[in-house]
């Protein structure tokens, strides 16, 4: 078991290093980032010190390995912009992405499941219509859009909430509402769907005749069973959450790691944005992994190799 | 009723059954899932209507500026009959616009959606027929393609190899490219075992007829619905790309890019951001309910 | 004589049945019509005895039984009875009063024990939930007791059993663990909705007796429902014959197979493969029961039974009652030899 667990970690940095080198040639093929940062005029021996100094002057495999030497030593490169370490930039933003992201990502969670079920044990009901509608009308509007409109009414026309930055915790609550109403839609609609699976099985009837209430059928025996495939679906998410972040903190100026990404993609500073690819792919090959060792612990049937027992 | 059906039912004998009536209370509540795919099918017909033919009652080209018209509010708050929808910061009309930009959400999301479909779904089929060390390839770009969010992708690669339309186009339609792949693997795997095609390859029958002819028709249902599921997803990531600013360039205007002009106008003229978004909102919400109707109807047995 | 029958002498009418059905009739609503699936059904069972509920799929032995505890799924709706269980008639009773009589003094086992146990719980717990919804026992009494169940019901290693899930049971073991659970609490009446029937032949007599036997020990009443005559030859002591909803025939076992009075009856019994004659053909009765929707008028089985006339095609038939233990509802039943 462990072995498999190990050949499945290989795999991660495998994945992990292919893609981090895949961003890097795409990156580095794509042009002459010196422009980006002088102005045409620029003597031509000027851009030749910039060129030894951030190591462009060589062939781009030289740059990978170098790149890829400079990773295991713990340097990230050098922000063409700023000047400082790609890590310490990154570093610096990232406590408030992750407090963001942390946050829409439990409160999501709970209300989504919590909602999931309801919609699920009132089946027909318009609880259950009036849930899965709002759900899906939640993640078929664009996110930022949806952040427009509750800065339309909550910042501007009702004054009750900030629109931009990070400084008090009334700034926390529209951006993650904006992201949470459509993770807690996703989360919602997966749950109600286990939930009638398993409602509908024998066993549940069972339950039902030895004598138990129905609370404790639903919390007992019901929501076990829904629970790993939803499981499952929240782990995947995570990716989602991150990519809709990125969204989200620029549209809220909020001063995480995404809106670093958008102003160093627009600037075209590889450091940053390749150190931030590379720290999202660990994030989300590690969630997956973790994931797929979770769901061999909370099913019985299944052993940890994803075999059936 | 009749005097003579009523002691039929008193006396316990059955005619068969009975028939009850739909409790009326529910078809005037209208929340019938039949009411609401009609309202969906008929918004998308509209949609697609404008795409082709909007330029037909466009008000005004979608470039023309006017200077001394800026930021003039819809006609229902206040504004006059000349622009219907408002103008914007620089007095272009924004139903125009709309119509313009439409037309360019509308093809890059079908056409992307189309790209990413016959692309996902030829690698999958490549991988299921050669298995070995091509379906090893393709299961890890798999994993790859999963391990990052699809967007942060596509800024990186639109930043760096350029914005120009067809990039743009390229790059969201490989969004979710692998789910398809994903399907017709499995999809052909499974296919390759049954009985019918073993039977006709044994007879001889050329391996691109065989898909041609027996395994393609029976897949293709899946990945139609599965092309219905992405398409919203399609459409929703060019508008969230030129939103950002680097989907869509000006002169070229999709709903995304004008909603991203709007966002600097909420306070003035939300009219500029709200418009483009509610389009972009019940398109992508109806594609989403016509495609869950498609669902029931092709195999009910899916919840 | 079968081990598992109860001696003759005491009939049905003899002792004051423990739980009646009376006129219980159920019906399924779905969209465009509502089905008649249990159509004034009456049944009744006494402490010791077995009820033998005999019927096709469809027939709706298992909808009258569920019905009667309340057991029903969403769209089925009792609309008329009562259902006499120690004096209360369990459909007015309110669900929470319910909850605590299933398990406790009524229980019931279903067919495929494999699909009816929570995969994810261990036997021990599921055997354990039972006692302790009824039960105020400790932690270590309940225990005890739920392996002296796993042992009562056969199964041998009860304390490694305890800890292990249900997809490492076998199809008898599961059903033995469900048995377990059903008596725990040591009810009065005790529901098997055919039990046997996903199992295999060997383990199908080996549950029959461990039924028997249970029954013996905790003098319960106990309803089997099946479809194989061969069960109920073998452990019923009353046999109710239903067909599309309704009771036709009533009989204790020895009677009913030695002299049916129901012409379906009958067929059912010339359809059984038997070892003492040379027959070129088995024998079905032709046609098929009719679903709910295909209901007629009259006798549900006019247009399989070679005897019908006028007189069954136009009012439900009413029972008859041959004796004190037998009636049938048939215009035109057989003779009794």
């Amino acid at each position: 078991m462990t072995r498999y667990i190990l050949i499945k970690i290989l795999r991660s940095f495998l994945t992990l290093w292919i893609v981090v080198s895949a961003v890097f040639f795409v990156l580095r093929a794509s042009g002459d980032p010196l422009m980006s940062v002088f102005s045409l005029g620029t003597p031509e021996a000027t851009l030749d010190v910039f060129r030894v100094k951030w190591g462009i002057d060589k062939s781009i495999f030289e740059q990978y390995i170098i790149y890829i030497g400079d990773i295991f030593r713990g340097d990230f490169g050098t922000s063409f912009f700023d000047g400082r370490q790609a890590w310490d930039i990154v570093m610096e933003r990232l406590p408030k992405t992750l407090l963001l992201g942390g946050t829409t990502f439990v409160v999501s969670i709970i209300a989504g499941v919590a909602l999931g079920a309801i919609a699920a044990l009132k089946r027909g009901t318009m609880w259950d219509r009036g849930i899965m509608t709002a759900a899906v009308a939640s993640f078929s509007m664009p996110s930022y859009f949806m952040a427009l409109l509750l800065i339309l009414l909550f910042s501007l026309k009702l004054r009750w909430l900030p629109t931009a930055g990070a400084s008090t915790w009334a700034h926390l609550v529209l951006p993650a509402a904006t992201l949470g109403l459509t993770l807690s839609g996703s989360i919602a609609r997966f749950t109600r769907s286990a939930m009638l699976e398993v409602l509908r099985q024998s066993y549940m009837r069972t339950a039902q005749a030895k004598g138990a209430p129905k609370r404790r059928q639903i919390v007992w025996h019901a929501l076990p069973n829904a629970a790993i495939p939803t499981v499952t679906v929240i782990g995947f998410q995570l990716g989602w959450l991150i990519g809709g972040s990125v969204v989200i903190e620029t549209v809220f100026a909020w001063p995480g790691a995404g809106r670093l990404f958008i102003t160093a993609v627009g600037v075209r500073d590889f450091a940053v944005v390749q150190l931030f690819i590379l720290m999202v792919a660990s994030t989300v090959i590690t969630a997956n992994l973790l994931v797929d060792i979770l769901y061999g612990y909370l099913d019985p049937r299944i052993s940890i190799t994803g075999a059936k027992k | 009723m009749s005097g003579a059906n009523m002691n039929a039912n008193q006396t316990g004998s059955t005619a068969g059954q009975k028939q009850k009536p739909r409790p009326s209370f529910i078809k005037r509540w209208g929340l019938t899932g039949e009411w609401l795919v009609s309202a969906a099918m008929i918004y998308i017909a509209i949609i697609l209507f404008i795409a082709v033919f909007g330029f037909l009652f466009q008000p005004y080209p979608h470039t023309q500026q006017d200077l001394f018209n800026q930021l003039q509010p819809p006609v229902f708050m206040g504004g006059t009959w000349a622009n219907i929808l408002g103008t914007d910061d620089l007095g272009r009309d924004v139903l125009s616009r709309l119509i313009k930009g439409l037309q360019l959400s509308v093809l890059i999301g079908v056409i992307g959606t189309a790209i990413g479909a016959v692309l996902g779904s030829l690698l999958g089929i490549v991988a299921a027929h050669f298995r070995g060390w091509v379906e090893e390839v393709l299961m890890m770009l798999v994993d790859v393609q999963v391990s990052l969010p699809f967007i942060i992708f596509a800024l990186a690669v639109l930043a760096f190899v350029g914005n120009s339309l067809t990039i743009l186009i390229i790059v969201v339609g490989i969004d979710g490219w692998e789910r398809y792949a994903r399907l017709s693997r499995s999809m052909v795997l499974s296919a390759n075992q049954k009985d019918y095609v073993l039977a006709v390859r044994s007879l001889g029958l050329s391996n691109f007829k065989i898909y041609q002819r027996h395994v393609l028709p029976n897949i293709m249902g899946t990945l139609i619905v599965q092309a219905t599921i992405n398409l919203p997803g399609v459409i929703l990531l060019e508008s969230t790309l030129s939103f950002l600013g680097l989907g869509v360039q000006p002169p070229l205007t999709s709903l995304g890019q004008i909603l991203g002009v709007g966002r600097d106008y909420l306070i003035l003229a939300p009219w500029i951001a709200v418009a483009p978004g509610m389009v972009i909102f019940f398109l992508t919400l109806s594609i989403a309910i016509v495609g869950d109707w498609l669902r029931d109807r092709l195999d009910p047995t899916l919840q | 004589m079968s081990k598992t029958k109860t001696s003759p002498s005491i009939t049905s009418k003899t002792s004051s049945p423990l739980f009646e059905v009376k006129d219980l009739s159920v019906v399924f609503d779905t969209p465009d019509v509502t089905l008649e699936v249990v159509d004034k059904v009456s049944l009744k069972v006494s402490a010791g005895r077995t009820l033998g509920l005999v019927g096709e799929s469809g027939s709706g032995k298992s909808v009258t039984c569920l019905a009667a505890l309340g057991l029903l799924a969403a769209r089925g709706r009792v609309t008329s009875g009562e259902v006499m269980f120690n004096g209360k008639d369990l459909l007015k009773v309110g669900e929470v009063q319910m909850s605590k009589l299933r398990g406790c003094e009524v229980a019931m086992i279903f067919q495929d024990p494999m699909m009816s146990l929570n995969p994810v719980r261990t036997i021990g717990w599921q055997i354990s939930e039972a006692l302790l919804l009824h039960q105020n026992l400790s932690r270590d009494a309940t225990y005890k007791r739920a392996l002296e169940l796993l042992d009562m019901v056969g199964i041998p290693n009860a304390k490694t059993r305890f800890g292990e899930y249900p997809h490492q049971f076998s199809g008898g073991m599961s059903q033995r663990a469900m048995i377990a659970m059903a008596i725990a609490c040591e009810p009065k009446l005790l529901i098997a909705d055919e039990p046997t029937t996903a199992l295999d032949v060997t383990i199908q007599a080996q549950i029959l007796e461990l039924l028997s036997d249970l029954k013996k020990e905790l003098n319960m009443a106990m309803i089997l429902i099946t479809h194989d005559l061969g069960v109920i030859a073998e452990a019923a002591d009353d046999v109710a014959v239903m067909y599309a909803g309704r009771v036709v025939e009533e009989a204790p076992v020895l009677e009913l197979f030695d002299a049916p009075l129901h012409h379906y009856t009958q067929g059912l019994l010339n359809s059984l493969p038997r070892v003492d004659l040379k027959v070129e053909r088995l024998s079905a009765i032709e046609g098929a029961a009719p679903p709910p929707q295909e209901f007629v008028q009259g006798c549900r089985f006019q247009l399989r039974c070679g005897y019908c006339d006028d007189a069954c095609t136009g009012a439900r038939p009413i029972f008859s009652q041959v004796s004190d233990t037998r009636r049938v509802a048939c215009q035109h039943p057989m003779s009794a030899k």
